[in-house]
């Protein structure tokens, strides 16, 4: 055997699958070549030694508690898959299309008296704000006959004199210390 | 009597979750002890195992065309392994200090340690084994330790790495002529 055919058969040497003969080739070729011996030797050498290492175990604990961890990541969160068959379900109430159909025209008809009630609160809110126009217009019409001079009003000078105190009250902030004279602005005790 | 591996896949795959669980406990120290070889550390082994397992339940469904059981686990453990490996490249993973391995320190390198300075010297050969294979491309130390450290044959790791049986022996050749040239020291 020459040392370039040893060198092909070197690693299946080490790992001991050659057959018969060419095992006893190569150890004769060993035998007279001291450089394949040493790169066999060395290949031999490296094999052991990669093995050498050992993993330590880890705690006696962790192999349980590692399988219970994968079984809850995998069996546990698709637990339909491992489900046991079991017996059929009941229809729900809401099953029957004779419910469902009652369901929906009551919902219709809760959906229609609903915006007629809206309507109807709708109308009244306008009604008030009309009332609520009509009674500052009649307002500034009083205001309008409080303020002119005509013999024709229709307040006597007490009146005028009390309904000047309650302005004053309850006009500027400034006129609120004046709440001493309250008596006498209007008259009442 | 022990139910086969075949007989724990069909029964998993007809949907009983006793027969996975049965699994997991059977397969579990095989692929931490390989996932540990490969990252060098607990938390990172600890991590392949799970996630391993998880991804065999979701192809639960595919088990019915798997012919090898034990090639299709190692596999999905190889390539999650592989896919850390790559992603913990830009971490700075190998410790500069000797005494001390990576991740959480946990190796020695015989059950037998008995003085403080033997286990000095075995942690320090552990470390020195580690650098050389972290010098390797992920495929080659894959194919290395499948085979010089779990003792896996070439064929099984063909089918494990998915490749054709001459990449796994080019690979292997490769990795103990580099492996062989960083360890000259130890090996002499």
């Amino acid at each position: 055997m020459t040392c370039r055919t040893f060198q092909s058969l070197l690693e299946s040497f080490a790992d001991n699958e050659l057959d018969p003969s060419q095992v006893a080739q190569a150890r004769e070729h060993l035998k007279s070549c001291d450089i394949c011996r040493e790169e066999y030797t060395s290949t031999l050498a490296l094999k052991q030694l990669l093995s050498t290492p050992t993993v330590p175990d880890p705690d006696p604990g962790y192999w349980d508690e590692v399988t219970d961890l994968i079984l809850a990541r995998s069996v546990r969160s698709t637990s339909e898959y491992f489900r046991e068959p079991g017996p059929a379900a009941r229809p729900g109430l809401f099953d029957s299309s004779l419910t469902r159909a009652t369901l929906s025209v009551a919902a219709s008809l809760a959906i229609l008296f609903m915006a007629l009630f809206l309507g109807e609160t709708h109308e009244s809110q306008a009604d008030r704000i009309a009332m609520t126009e009509q009674a500052m217009i009649e307002t500034s019409s009083m205001v309008a006959l409080i303020n002119s001079d005509s013999e024709e009003t229709m307040w006597t000078p007490e009146d005028q004199q009390r309904l000047t105190g309650c302005l004053t009250i309850m006009g500027p902030p400034g006129m609120m210390g004046r709440l001493t004279d309250l008596s006498d602005l209007t008259g009442v005790e | 009597m022990t139910e086969t591996i075949p007989e724990l896949v069909k029964r998993f795959t007809e949907g009983d979750s006793d027969a996975f669980a049965e699994l997991v406990s059977r397969y579990q120290k095989k692929i931490y002890h390989l996932a540990y070889q490969i990252l060098g550390n607990h938390l990172d082994a600890d991590e392949v195992v799970q996630e391993s397992f998880v991804r065999v339940y979701r192809k639960r469904k595919d088990l019915a065309r798997v012919t090898n059981f034990t090639s299709f686990v190692i596999r999905i453990a190889t390539n999650y392994s592989i896919d850390l490996v790559r992603k913990r490249r830009g971490h700075n993973q190998v410790s500069s200090d000797p005494t001390l391995m990576p991740g959480d320190v946990q190796v020695e390198l015989s059950k037998n340690v008995s003085t403080p300075r033997e286990d000095f010297e075995n942690k320090r050969l552990m470390e020195e084994i580690r650098r050389a294979l972290d010098t390797l491309p992920p495929r080659q130390k894959i194919t290395a330790l499948l085979h010089d450290v779990e003792g896996y044959s070439k064929p099984e790791i063909a089918e494990i790495l998915e490749c054709p049986e001459a990449t796994v022996r080019s690979n292997l050749h490769i990795a103990r002529t580099k492996l062989k040239k960083i360890l000259k020291k130890r090996l002499s």
